[in-house]
Formats: C-alpha cells, sequence, structure tokens
C-alpha cells in the first residue's frame, strides 16, 4: 500500500479541531456497482443525504465539512472513471476523535501517482490558503473551471488530506478532528 | 424596491438557485439564494452578467448589501461566477458594501473573502461583514 497525506491549516496554521457537545457516533457506508449504472448527480445526491442526517446530531458546520468532502471527491471520481463495471465506495464515520470520509474507486497506479502529486503538493506548501488563491485567480484567469476540489478540503475545510493504493484501487481520505464535550 | 435583474440555475426541471439585484433610492441589494452544484453555473447565468453589466452603470449606487446568508453550498465552478457578479458590483456601485454572511460556515468564513479580492486595500476599505447565526 501506498499512502501520502496532507495537514489542513488551522486559524493559526496548525491543524485545529471543531468543538462539539454531541457524543452520537455514526458510521455510514456506501457502495454503488457498477459504477457505470450512476445516471444523475450521485455527488450532490449523497452530500445532501448526509448534511441532513448529520444536521440530526450534530452542529451544522459539521455536516456542512462531510457535504463539501463527499461532494468534491466523488465528483472527482465520476469525472476519471476508469472502468465502467467498477464499484464505488463512500465510508463516513464520525466518532469522539474525528470525522473521516473515505471514497474508494478503481484506478491505474499512474491515475494514483496523478493524486498523489497533488496531495504531495499540498503538503509540501507552507500557505496551503495562499495556494489556493493564486490557483483559483489563474484558473479564472485562464477560463478554466474547477480543478480546486482537494485544495478546497485542506484550505478552506481544513481536511487532513491521505490517499493510498492496494489492489487497483485508489482511496481517498479526508479527516478532521474532533474535540467533544466542549461546544 | 426595483428589481434590476435575476437569475437562476434549473437543476433536473427545479430551480436550485437564484441571485436577485434589486436597487432603491440609491441602495443596491444582491442576494442569492439556494445551491450551486452544476458543471458550468456561467452558462445558465450569463443573461443575469449581461443585465448588470447594462444595468449597474446607469445607477448612482452609494450603499450595497450582498447576502449570501440563503446561499447553502457553491462548488468551484461556482466560485467564478460569484466573482463575476461581485467584481461587477463593485465596478458600478461607490461607497461601503455590507456582506451578509453565516458565522459557522467554512466556505462564506474561508473562501468568500478570496472571492471578494479582500487583499485589495480599495476593496477592504469598503467591505463590511455582518455575521449572521444559523438557527
Amino acid at each position: 500500500m501506498s499512502e501520502r497525506g496532507v495537514d489542513g491549516p488551522g486559524s493559526s496554521g496548525s491543524w485545529s479541531g471543531l468543538s462539539i457537545a454531541a457524543t452520537t457516533n455514526i458510521g455510514v457506508s456506501v457502495t454503488v456497482a457498477p459504477i457505470g449504472d450512476i445516471r444523475g448527480n450521485l455527488a450532490t445526491l449523497l452530500g445532501q443525504t448526509l448534511l441532513d442526517l448529520l444536521g440530526m446530531f450534530y452542529p451544522p458546520a459539521l455536516g456542512k465539512k462531510v457535504n463539501v468532502a463527499v461532494t468534491e471527491l466523488i465528483q472527482n471520481v465520476m469525472a476519471n472513471v476508469l472502468d465502467e463495471d467498477s464499484a464505488l465506495g463512500l465510508d463516513l464515520r464520525v466518532d469522539a476523535d474525528a470525522l473521516v470520509v473515505r471514497v474508494r474507486n478503481k484506478a491505474t497506479r499512474a491515475q494514483f501517482e496523478a493524486v498523489r502529486a497533488r496531495v504531495d503538493a499540498l503538503a509540501g506548501c507552507p500557505d496551503p490558503k495562499r495556494l489556493f488563491t493564486d490557483t483559483l485567480r489563474a484558473r479564472r484567469q485562464d477560463g478554466l473551471g474547477g480543478g480546486l476540489g482537494l485544495m478546497r478540503l485542506v484550505a478552506e475545510n481544513r481536511f487532513r488530506l491521505a490517499v493510498s493504493y492496494e489492489q487497483e484501487h485508489l482511496t481517498m481520505q479526508a479527516a478532521f478532528p474532533l474535540l467533544r464535550g466542549t461546544p | 424596491m426595483n428589481v434590476l435583474t435575476y437569475g437562476e440555475i434549473m437543476d433536473c426541471g427545479v430551480s436550485v438557485f437564484s441571485c436577485v439585484v434589486r436597487e432603491d433610492a440609491g441602495s443596491l441589494f444582491v442576494s442569492f439564494t439556494g445551491v450551486v452544484r452544476v458543471d458550468n453555473p456561467a452558462r445558465h447565468l450569463g443573461e443575469l452578467l449581461a443585465d448588470l453589466r447594462q444595468a449597474l452603470p446607469a445607477r448612482a449606487i452609494v450603499r450595497t448589501v450582498i447576502d449570501f446568508t440563503e446561499l447553502e453550498f457553491c462548488n468551484s465552478n461556482g466560485f467564478y461566477i460569484i466573482m463575476d457578479i461581485i467584481e461587477m458590483v463593485y465596478a458600478a456601485a461607490t461607497g461601503p458594501v455590507l456582506i451578509r454572511r453565516l458565522e459557522e460556515d467554512d466556505w462564506q468564513q474561508e473562501t468568500l473573502p478570496i472571492l471578494l479580492n479582500l487583499d485589495e486595500a480599495e476593496v477592504a476599505a469598503r467591505t463590511n461583514f455582518e455575521e449572521v447565526r444559523e438557527i
């Protein structure tokens, strides 16, 4: 297994958590196969569904983070489908320590290396928010859309990203620390 | 209050996003509502931009309110159209701009200032925020 990780910056430049009073643990797993059967906007559907679910137990800020992560990561998968007969997997876990979103899909080693390079670039960047700002403005100037998903998760939502590759499958993970009992 | 222009994004036959621009006695009100999730929001809102380009320069606007509190989600493709609208408003209006945004929303707290070009001194000097708490 190969893996790379990167921390998101908190307001002080370190990875900061979200304080919540709720003690509920939640785990959700969704698998769709074959991926070629997906006709509508699955990213939107899952992001909105999980936002609604988490809204029952947690402050809106937590559900919004999950919504952004699920939407951006699944949109990335759907834009780079390698094998329409393969499966897409989504796992969400919220417990006392963290919220973790994992999205798994079939990918080539080259696709993994490309994603890993982007994660590494974020990891090596002393100021992800500056990188996000500069990239956003450059892409706008060049008339390019999107291309900001992973950067956004780090610079805006302060997720810690990790990517791994095993048995022809790429797993992208976005994690965010939670501080229980101190709302 | 006059509605200067209005734009919306339809998804599967349903309106999922709208932007309304109103004007009243020198005050301009811009509100964003709903979710931006489509791949190419500019395709849906081109007419709104054209209307703004034509209507705003003719108005004597001395105060502006831009309200993001009903904007529930914005994908990264939506950033650019928001920037287009904001730039036009700042260029056409003089005086202060009040930004109404949600207090606990990563996008509105972290990314919106980037879209506003708040690191430009002239923009920063004109901009104030009203932080709105979700109930």
